[in-house]
């Protein structure tokens, strides 16, 4: 499969009149990694003798995306988002295969590059500075070279966008996690990127936060125009924002396109684990298949297309007493499995 | 460009604000600072002290010795050491990714990030020896003089500075950084004393491979008008000069390798 | 019991993973044993002996303070302060095992890695070249070995105790540059006690420290009687049962703080 031209195509399809703002093209990350065998003799040895093994986080990426595109870049952990983020944002260089940023490589104009993007990462605050929210907000205009005008109007709409108020003067180490979080993307925005990065931005965060922290990318996205690639392996943040979905898994590329075309290969059988007080007999219903029967703890397994979820449940709990139960999500690995 | 130099110098202001802001915490890294390059100093004029001379140099010359090495480190120290003792960490939690997403020079940014007030106590002990020194040595300063010694401290203060990147850049590489730093500090407290009382092979090393001799040994020779060790030459006073030009290219060199490094091998 | 000889076992194998560096800690001892050789001979020319000291004692003693340093060098202070700002220590407490215990055990096998590649080869040199010696009464050299057994204990609770500053001092790295000035001015591990000035000498003689480096070397080199080197291991142990009790008056101090930051 030809990615690049499907890519390419692709971005017509959703309306890139331009040319792409972003492309990738064959890129390849290759680490080396030294072989660790265990037991003491082994580890006697590699004093004197040391093997590596090659590892390929990243290979024959390509996409390209255009302006105002948000896009979901997902994986399993260790399938090489980060890797590939940290390549579009100039971070690292590339093994092999090129990485074009409107007109510019990453890498190699760094200081003007960094200009035009913002970047979040999700596990890591760049706030390292022990300053309260509003005078990092001043630190970054200079580094930035922010005009007055653009600086305050940015720090009112993120301000209120962000609902941050409440701890704008708090010195930035009291903050909690969510908080720093909004700070993070404030400030990636201060200085209206065309491209915002965003590292497994929900990462770490709890329910009501991440669902927050997805209107906002979505708001930034749709009120600035800028062009927002988000990675994680959460299949929510995907659903809720992104139009277009890329997946890959062990550095290759699976999909590329439609969040509608996406679905399709979520599967469709969904399960629920059920944990029963008393030792119970389930009977067989048309609705579902009892896929594990042990005597408290009983897996069915229903068609998501033919029966709704709330209905099971509803069958379940009138029959019988229930006392605890569990709905498999699906998870990033499933999917994956489906594609290929 | 002169809009960059002004943003350094802003944030080595916000930087040496935020560090004297908590004055109890201030007061305390100073206190501590003193208490660990105290403890050498006292420990080399007990040395002094009971066995009157080290090689040809008398306790105050010593001293002298002492004020230049403990002068020039805190000078290196004040804008290296952050830099410098931060960057293993930095390596492996990826913190050094920041410094490589702004629209800066990171060698420069990280030099105004990490410069400390905390070396007010060294060059304070460090000008008190000298100036004991002096006047028991009854040393007179001409003109000449005192430009040598501005001149000389300026030379010895950046091979102090190579000294923190040659240390401390091999962790883009070494996972476990202890041994190098380790061995190079070792070398460097050679020139604790004078190294005159070294056999020929050490005051080699000391003069032409690992030059830690032109910290304060051969500056030190200057104004004491001494002419002792091996490999003695009229010119080596002011040779510290280019010597440590030299070494401060070279650990900038050395530096941004080890950054190129970062960027192909991620961490 | 096994747990904390896993414990040792890690912290051996934490440091022998790391090949360049292994290599790098034999050479590195032995530049610090040239240097510090090299400085005593110069110290020494023209003269047999100072304060009763002669050169061949200093060599013993320099080897010596480099054993003991091997053994007692830790990060037991800046690993425990670095736990409590950074929160981790609240972890730590609810595992099953003795946080000191474990932090002990873990040193003591980085400790016997630092002394394979670093002492050990420092011994052999000293043995071929230096004309290093044992002490001629065995009794002695008994008496030495189980001093130096109280030395690294000694030195692992006063780190361990000056690690726990961090709770009301906040930051790492002060207690580590604290406790290496104190084994330098009162410990003797640079200068022995017997070149002291007498100031210097009367505060050391109040502290624990002395009886890390100085005391147990005295041992070996017979610069006492018997009597009185067992009476240092009484000593030894005299502190090391008070530095227990006052670490355990401060640890009690210290869990009120955790409890009202809650993390």
């Amino acid at each position: 499969m030809d990615f690049w031209a499907e890519s390419l195509s692709k971005h017509w399809e959703l309306g890139g009149i331009t040319m792409p703002l972003i492309e990738v093209r064959d890129l390849c990350k290759t680490y080396e990694i030294q072989k660790r065998k265990d037991g003491f003799k082994n580890t006697l040895l590699s004093l004197f003798k040391r093997e590596y093994v090659k590892k390929e986080a990243v290979k024959d990426i390509s996409f390209t995306i255009g302006k105002g595109e948000l896009v979901g870049y997902i994986g399993a952990n260790g399938a090489g988002k980060s890797t590939t983020i940290k390549m579009l944002s100039g971070i690292l260089i590339p093994t092999s295969g090129s990485v074009i940023v409107n007109g510019m490589v990453p890498y190699k104009n760094r200081k003007e590059y960094s200009m035009k993007i913002g970047i979040v990462f999700g596990q890591r605050s760049q706030l390292n500075w022990d300053l309260p929210m509003e005078d990092t907000f001043q630190l970054y205009k200079r580094i930035y070279k922010i005009s007055d005008e653009m600086f305050k109007r940015n720090v009112a709409f993120y301000t209120e966008l962000l609902d941050m108020s409440d701890f704008i003067k708090t010195p930035i180490r009291q903050l909690s996690l969510g908080q720093k979080m909004k700070a993070n993307l404030a400030i990636a925005m201060l200085h209206e990127p065309e491209i915002l990065y965003l590292d497994e931005p929900t990462i770490g965060l709890d329910v009501i936060s991440k669902d927050r922290m997805r209107k906002f990318i979505k708001e930034i996205n749709k009120e600035k125009s800028t062009t927002v690639i988000l990675t994680t392996h959460d299949m929510n943040d995907i659903e809720e924002i992104c139009n277009r979905i890329i997946l890959i898994d062990k550095g290759k590329l699976l999909f590329d396109g439609e969040k509608e075309k996406f679905k399709q290969f979520k599967p469709v059988n969904t399960e629920v684990t059920f944990e029963f007080a008393t030792d119970v007999n389930l009977e067989k219903s048309e609705r579902y298949n009892i896929i594990r029967d042990h005597p408290l703890l009983k897996t069915i397994s229903f068609n998501k297309q033919q029966t709704r979820l709330v209905d099971v449940i509803t069958e379940i709990t009138q029959k019988y007493d229930v006392k605890d139960m569990s709905i498999k999500d699906n998870t990033i690995e499933e999917i994956v499995k489906a594609i290929q | 460009m002169l809009d960059y130099i002004k943003l350094y110098l802003d944030f080595s202001k916000i930087k040496l604000k935020t560090q004297i802001e908590s004055r109890l915490s201030f007061f305390i890294l100073i206190i501590c600072k003193i208490v660990g390059f105290g403890a050498t100093g006292i420990m080399l004029w007990v040395m002094v002290d009971k066995f009157d001379f080290i090689g040809e140099w008398n306790p105050y010359e010593i001293l002298l010795l002492f004020s230049f090495n403990m002068i020039t480190y805190a000078i290196a120290g004040c804008f290296f050491y952050d830099f410098f003792v931060q960057l293993p960490k930095r390596i492996r939690t990826g913190e050094l990714d920041e410094v490589l997403i702004k629209p800066l020079n990171p060698t420069t940014y990280l030099i105004c990030r990490g410069v400390s007030a905390g070396y007010l106590g060294n060059v304070t002990v460090g000008l008190i020896a000298f100036f004991i020194s002096v006047a028991n040595l009854h040393i007179i300063f001409s003109l000449k003089d005192i430009l040598m010694l501005i001149l000389l401290i300026f030379g010895s203060s950046l091979i102090q500075c190579s000294v923190f990147s040659f240390s401390y850049t091999p962790s883009f590489w070494l996972i476990s950084n202890n041994g190098v730093r380790n061995i190079i500090g070792d070398l460097k407290s050679f020139s604790d004393y004078p190294i005159a009382i070294y056999n020929k092979v050490i005051q080699f090393l000391l003069t032409f491979m690992f030059p830690f001799g032109f910290i304060s040994f051969y500056p030190s020779q200057y104004f004491l008008n001494k002419s002792d060790g091996a490999f003695f030459n009229t010119s080596f006073p002011i040779l510290t000069i280019l010597v440590g030009l030299t070494l401060a290219f070279a650990g900038y060199k050395f530096w941004i390798f080890g950054l190129s490094h970062y960027q192909s091998t991620g961490n | 019991m096994s747990k904390y000889l896993f414990f040792i076992k890690n912290g051996f194998k934490e440091n022998f993973i790391y090949r360049t560096n292994s290599y790098l800690m034999i050479l590195g001892s032995l530049v610090g044993l040239l240097i510090t050789v090299n400085i005593w001979q110069a110290l020494y020319i023209n003269k047999t002996s100072v304060s009763g000291i002669t050169l061949a004692d200093m060599i013993i003693t320099v080897i010596l303070n480099s054993i003991i340093l091997s053994f007692t060098n830790s990060n037991i202070a800046e690993d425990l302060a670095n736990r409590v700002t950074d929160g981790s220590i609240s972890t730590d407490l609810i595992k099953p095992f003795n946080l000191k215990w474990s932090m002990f055990s873990t040193q003591l096998g980085a400790n016997i890695f630092k002394f394979i590649f670093s002492s050990f080869p420092i011994l052999i040199i000293a043995i071929i070249f230096l004309d290093f010696r044992l002490p001629k009464d065995n009794r002695y050299m008994v008496v030495f070995i189980l001093s130096f057994c109280n030395s690294i204990l000694l030195s692992y609770i006063l780190n361990y105790i000056i690690g726990l500053w961090a709770f009301w001092l906040k930051k790492a790295s002060y207690p580590r540059w604290f406790l290496d000035a104190s084994f330098k001015l009162f410990g003797g591990s640079v200068v022995p006690l017997w070149f002291y000035p007498d100031a210097l000498y009367s505060i050391s003689y109040m502290l624990p420290f002395r009886f890390i480096f100085f005391e147990p070397i005295k041992i070996y080199l017979m610069k006492c009687d018997l009597n009185e080197a067992i009476h240092i291991l009484i000593m030894q142990l005299f502190w090391i049962l008070v530095l227990f009790a006052l670490e355990r008056i401060i640890w009690s101090r210290a869990q009120k703080i955790i409890t009202v930051f809650g993390g």
